[in-house]
């Protein structure tokens, strides 16, 4: 089983994925635009990378910076965005 | 359904029941599409009748194992948007269930699919039979409605994707999946139904769901205080119910609704109340066409009967007479305190009700309420019981007056002591602003252009300003000819909803 996850997500979806994966013990990263970095889902993250400027086309949906947040914190999957 | 291949909205679109419906049709639309768009291309595809959206969730491992948990019913879209959602579908018999489900999982087997995912189909609903269905596509994520089906499956579909893409297998077979009771969701978002659905940005001033249970969940990410911005999606939260049948998870979707306070913008609350009490919703006879046909020219509150109005005044008489027992209390007043008036005259919706308050004891027009309630000037939610029927109303105090929101709609009753009251006939009526020689705008946005200036005549229909909300440029036309006295706002400017644009003759 991961020990890590990256949460490739915002809003209640991050929040719904972070808390199963808290149920089964393991550790959670969130991700966050300059708009949410204030955000419940960053809160309840274990772990938050900083992507960029709040339009999503140059923060969450910036495939290279998600995999870049994996690698600088260890995640070993990825929840992906839908 | 023969349509012109260049036209849209419905035009130069023709139907055929039968051969000689194609024989004349075909001909006729090609010349129109040829006439109309300079185009005689023509499609013909199968026209859809009373078409639902019914989609299969399925879920499959790395090993080969795929099943199907039962399906989801989301007809009630607006513009091509989920709105509510359900599991199963009041549509579905379980041989239909076990057609699309198999079938489903053949297309999830023949891409080699691992994960959660959803086979999307529409359905049509004239064909009791339920062999009517066609594939629309499939999504391969994790969706918003997921709660419902967890709710009745009674798995987690997130721990689930997590397991089979760390390679375990899946611990259950197809015939392990039990589907038990009814589950509904409401999207609540961030959208003014009162404003023909127009976006909705800003502060959540107030944010506080209702308590979550064993049946009723609350999916969010907000938090009060937070903002909705106009760079996301504007859902605020997911409200989902449970109960063993679906009137069952209705009536529970209506009392979490009653105690939902959202305020700082507008939000769909009211419009998911007035559907969850909808006659036709509950007789489960809905198409994708449901909000389209049955709020034609927009919503408006949901209707109130007799007996919901006389408990509105009944609980408006008890507050008032909160408030007015506060303000006795204080003390050090000049004539001593004045006295608790327990005799109210209440109005709402141009309806007078006689109210009278004695302690517990509440009349209305002589009716004895059988009320049972507690209430303390401040609290923005009250829970009452008439007769042992419970009801949940949002409060807010006005000017001599509070607002009562609950059951999808909002109504304002006047409060007056009864010996005041009929003074009240002669105030002077205050004149409503004069709105059709103005220009309002209609949703928070940014005025990316003015297309008249000071002095210039206008025709009906022509563009006056563009003003981008969440992302989309909407034109503003003239209503009726006229002249541009005055504008108000620049080129540039960011602007309220009801904020004053220009001005006319």
């Amino acid at each position: 089983m991961f020990n890590k996850i990256l949460i490739a997500n915002r809003g209640e979806i991050a929040c719904r994925v972070m808390r199963t994966a808290r149920k089964m013990g393991i550790a959670t990263v969130a991700v966050y635009s300059d708009a949410d970095a204030r955000s419940p889902h960053v809160e309840m993250a274990d772990e938050a990378v900083r992507l960029g400027p709040p339009p999503a086309a140059e923060s969450y949906l910036l495939a290279d910076k998600i995999i870049e947040a994996c690698k600088r914190t260890g995640a070993d999957a990825v929840h992906p965005i839908r | 359904m023969m349509k012109a291949s260049a036209g849209g909205g419905g035009k130069g679109m023709r139907l055929a029941w039968k051969e000689e419906d194609v024989r004349d049709g075909f001909e006729a639309t090609k010349r129109e599409g040829l006439a109309s768009f300079g185009d005689d291309r023509v499609f013909i595809e199968k026209f859809i009748e009373q078409p639902r959206h019914i989609e299969i969730q399925v879920l499959g491992d790395q090993h080969g194992n795929i099943v199907y948990l039962g399906e989801r019913e989301c007809s009630i879209q607006r513009r091509h948007q989920k709105v509510v959602e359900e599991a199963p579908s009041p549509f579905v018999t379980p041989e239909m269930r076990r057609k699309m489900g198999e079938q489903a999982v053949v297309l999830a087997r023949a891409v080699d699919y691992h994960s959660a995912g959803t086979v999307e189909l529409i359905v049509a609903g004239n064909d009791p039979t339920g062999e009517s269905f066609y594939f629309l596509e499939m999504n391969t994520r994790l969706q918003v409605e997921h709660p419902v089906t967890e709710f009745v499956t009674g798995l987690d579909l997130v721990e689930q994707m997590i397991r089979v893409a760390a390679g375990e297998r899946l611990d259950f077979a197809q015939d392990d999946i039990e589907m038990n009771g009814w589950a509904i969701e409401n999207r609540v978002y961030a959208e003014d139904p009162y404003r023909g659905f127009l976006p909705s940005i800003g502060r959540l001033v107030r944010y506080n769901p209702p308590e979550g249970t064993a049946q009723v969940r609350i999916d969010d990410g907000v938090l009060e205080g937070g903002e909705v911005s106009m760079f996301y999606d504007p859902m605020i939260a997911k409200l989902v119910t449970y109960g063993a049948t679906r009137e069952e998870a209705i009536d529970l979707q209506i009392a979490a609704l009653d105690r939902f306070e959202i305020t700082g913008l507008g939000h769909n609350i009211d419009f998911l109340s007035a559907l969850m009490q909808h006659s036709r919703f509950r007789s489960g006879e809905i198409t994708t066409n449901f909000i389209a046909e049955e709020y034609p020219e927009g919503f408006e509150g949901a209707p109130a009967d007799q007996t919901l109005l006389k408990r509105l005044a009944a609980i408006a008489g008890f507050v008032a007479t909160a408030y007015s027992d506060r303000a006795r209390r204080i003390d050090g007043q000049l004539n001593g305190p004045p006295p608790t008036p327990g005799d109210w005259h209440i109005r709402i919706d141009d309806t007078d009700y006689d109210v009278t308050v004695d302690l517990d004891d509440v009349h209305v027009d002589g009716e004895a309420m059988e009320l049972s309630m507690a209430y303390s000037p401040g609290d923005r939610l009250l829970e009452a019981e008439f007769a042992g029927e419970p009801i949940a109303v949002r409060i807010a105090p006005g000017r001599y007056s509070f607002e009562l929101t609950t059951r999808g709609a909002t109504r304002v009753a006047r409060v007056l002591p009864a010996h005041i009251a009929p003074l009240a006939a002669h105030m002077i009526e205050k004149e409503p602003p004069d709105l059709s020689k103005l220009l309002i705008c209609p949703m928070p946005g940014l005025v990316t252009a003015l297309h008249v200036s000071e002095g210039d005549q206008v025709e009906a229909g022509q563009p006056l300003a563009t003003v981008e909300a969440m992302k989309m440029e909407n034109i503003l036309r003239a209503e009726k000819a006229g002249v541009v006295t005055r504008i108000d706002a620049e080129q540039g400017a960011s602007l309220a909803a009801d904020d004053v644009i220009m001005e006319f003759e």
